[in-house]
């Protein structure tokens, strides 16, 4: 609790705490949706990290956005990131405030990932993540259009895909929270069904660019930056369970392999009902046979999950509206 | 929290009976005033060298303990556990068979033998191998009975349903008292420690989690929830410490998450009347009513 108290007031420091709500749409208004300004008029969009650091006089600040990041802010402002997202989740019922910015977090260069912040009930999308995710998906685009691993789509569509799985999941976290649902698995697996669920909801155009700038994200990671876990020793080993040598200890992430969240992602788009929507994929055979046999089970399980526990916290009315409405634009559902 | 100690009987029961190599002494009869919806099997294996195994399970009452500990449960419609035989052919060996709505919770005899040839691989000390199949199998129990439970009672679960089952296993094992926490859980800590499989490319598709991250995730609930016994977990960084958390507040708020999620998915399904009765019998000394 404590720490949660320090996190709060780290993040309050200097936060702007007047959400932007002229910016959104009067129909898809939520008045417990908020965009979180750094400083008046940015729109949510901070000019600077999030994280707050102390100068030589312990003076706090926030250290601004780098020149070459600030085309991803420049964006991200023009598409409206934050304010459609902020429309798409107005049917959400919410017993507290929701807050959304971009920030440049940390600051770190690479590294630094969009995150829930709880204390804060704020989910903080990062320009260094959105920076570095535009280079791997253009490379893959370049480069790597033969590997056998994805079915290819346009920067736009890849892109698009990505941020709106991105938010879903860390929404996810945050309903977790702020609807205080209970979480038998792993809350990171959890966060991803509810990501890729909910963009199956959204019909096959919607649901396509999700899963495929979602699950080739991943895919990135795992086939292409050799992200998963390399070998366990064994006790002959002189290195055995040394974290420095051994990939024993690579495995305590509290998040899957990027491997698992690939395939995790794949298996629940080829459900039964949805699988037509991804024929591209099922014939390309990314996901083994023994996995795809159980994907109806687990979109069963999933469906049984979102209806018992967070369906409730939704507007029927105001979720028709959502789902009538067009959000990606014809470049993003390119192919 | 003190309601989620009924739910550790049965591991206290199956540790009793499969730890004990003495027959045991019927001391205390069956709670048997109300029928129980759980049945169970012992199936017959095929493969001769698993007749020993089902033999073993059955003289030690295993299935009737845990059928009698879920008798605290108000299931709505009859739930099959057995142990069996769960490789087809004798040159392909099945350790799990993945439960079915609706069919019987399987324990594969051939689990129980792989549990036991790698204790016997790894260490020559008899105690510390008594402990690595008392636990892993404690933990194999739970957990595919977990997934029955998850389907009769509706349980609505969120991440992938073999970590949910993982979770409600080393919950319930924490709930028993510091003794069979350290026994059960240390037991399970090392079987999963010792595994030096290196995972690659499709095996991630696996329903499975691999076992080194089922380390991690068991140890993590063993801190949070016994640090007196498991805190060198956390201090000696054997958790790293951005899974852990500072001084193991993020292993504490997994295992409040699980906790969060038994009070209110499983208490409400229980007999409150039959859990105290449950929670004063002699577990160690349990057998069934002639």
């Amino acid at each position: 609790m404590k720490s949660i108290m320090q996190a709060a007031l780290a993040f309050g420091v200097l936060t702007w705490s007047a959400g932007a709500l002229a910016q959104i749409s009067p129909e898809f208004r939520n008045d417990k949706i908020i965009l979180l300004e750094g400083t008046p008029g940015d729109g949510g969009y901070w000019n600077t990290t999030s994280k707050v650091f102390k100068d030589e006089a312990g003076n706090p600040y926030r250290r601004p956005v780098p020149q070459f990041r600030q085309r991803i802010r420049t964006r991200m402002m023009e598409r409206r990131v934050l304010e459609e997202y902020a429309e798409f989740l107005s049917p959400l019922r919410l017993p507290r405030p929701l807050r959304l910015l971009a920030s440049d977090c940390d600051g770190k260069a690479w590294g630094d990932s969009p995150h829930y912040n709880p204390a804060m009930q704020a989910i903080d999308m990062c320009y260094s993540f959105s920076f570095d995710a535009e280079a791997k998906f253009k490379n893959l685009i370049r480069n790597r259009r033969d590997d056998k691993w994805w079915t290819p789509g346009s920067l736009e569509q890849l892109m698009a895909g990505l941020y709106v799985g991105v938010l879903l999941h860390e929404t996810g976290h945050a309903a977790f929270d702020l609807m205080e649902v209970p979480v038998l698995g792993r809350e990171e697996d959890a966060a991803d069904q509810i990501a890729t669920f909910v963009a199956l909801q959204f019909g096959k155009e919607n649901a396509r660019t999700i899963i495929k700038g979602f699950s080739n994200f991943w895919g990135y990671l795992a086939f292409v930056s050799k992200a998963d876990p390399g070998p366990v020793l064994g006790p002959d080993d002189p290195n055995y369970r040394d974290c420095s040598k051994d990939s024993f200890c690579s495995y305590a992430d509290e998040h899957g392999t990027a491997s698992q969240r690939y395939y995790n992602v794949l298996c629940m788009a080829l459900n039964d009902q949805h699988r037509d929507s991804f024929s591209d994929i099922l014939e390309a055979r990314l996901l083994p046979e023994g996995r795809l046999q159980r994907c109806n089970k687990e979109y069963k399980q999933v469906q049984l999950a979102f209806r018992k526990t967070l369906l409730p916290f939704i507007d029927p009315a105001q979720a028709e509206k959502v789902m009538k409405r067009t959000w990606f634009t014809a470049k993003e559902s390119q192919e | 929290m003190k309601y989620a100690q009924y739910a550790v009987t049965l591991a206290f029961a199956l540790i009793s009976s499969a730890a004990s190599a003495q027959p045991e002494r019927h001391l205390m009869p069956a709670l048997v005033d109300a029928p129980s919806m759980i049945k169970i099997e012992y199936a017959d294996p095929t493969n001769a060298e698993l007749k020993g195994v089902q033999q073993r399970l059955k003289s030690r009452y295993v299935l009737e303990t845990l059928r009698e500990f879920l008798s605290a449960l108000r299931l709505p419609r009859e739930l099959t556990v057995r142990t069996a035989q769960c490789s087809p052919k004798a040159n392909e060996i099945v350790t799990s068979l993945e439960y079915e709505p609706q069919r019987p919770v399987t324990i594969c005899y051939e689990l129980i033998d792989k549990i036991e040839k790698i204790a016997v691989a790894h260490t020559r000390n008899e105690d510390l191998q008594r402990k690595v199949v008392v636990g892993a199998f404690v933990q194999a129990a739970l957990q595919e009975t977990a997934y029955g439970i998850f389907d009769v009672l509706e349980i609505p679960v969120w991440g992938r349903d073999f970590d949910a089952a993982d979770r409600l296993a080393a919950f319930i094992i924490m709930q028993f008292g510091d003794d069979v926490a350290n026994y059960v859980m240390g037991g399970t800590i090392n079987l999963f420690y010792w595994s030096d499989k290196t995972w690659q490319g499709s095996e991630f598709a696996s329903r499975a989690s691999p076992d080194p991250q089922r380390f991690y995730n068991y140890a993590c609930i063993a801190a949070a929830a016994s640090p007196w016994l498991f805190s060198s977990y956390v201090k000696d960084k054997v958790i790293p410490a951005d899974r852990a958390g500072p001084d193991g507040a993020w292993c504490d708020g997994e295992y409040a998450q699980v906790r969060k999620a038994f009070n209110l998915r499983l208490m409400p399904n229980v007999d409150a009347d039959r859990l105290v009765k449950m929670r004063s019998t002699p577990w160690l000394a349990w057998t069934p009513a002639k």
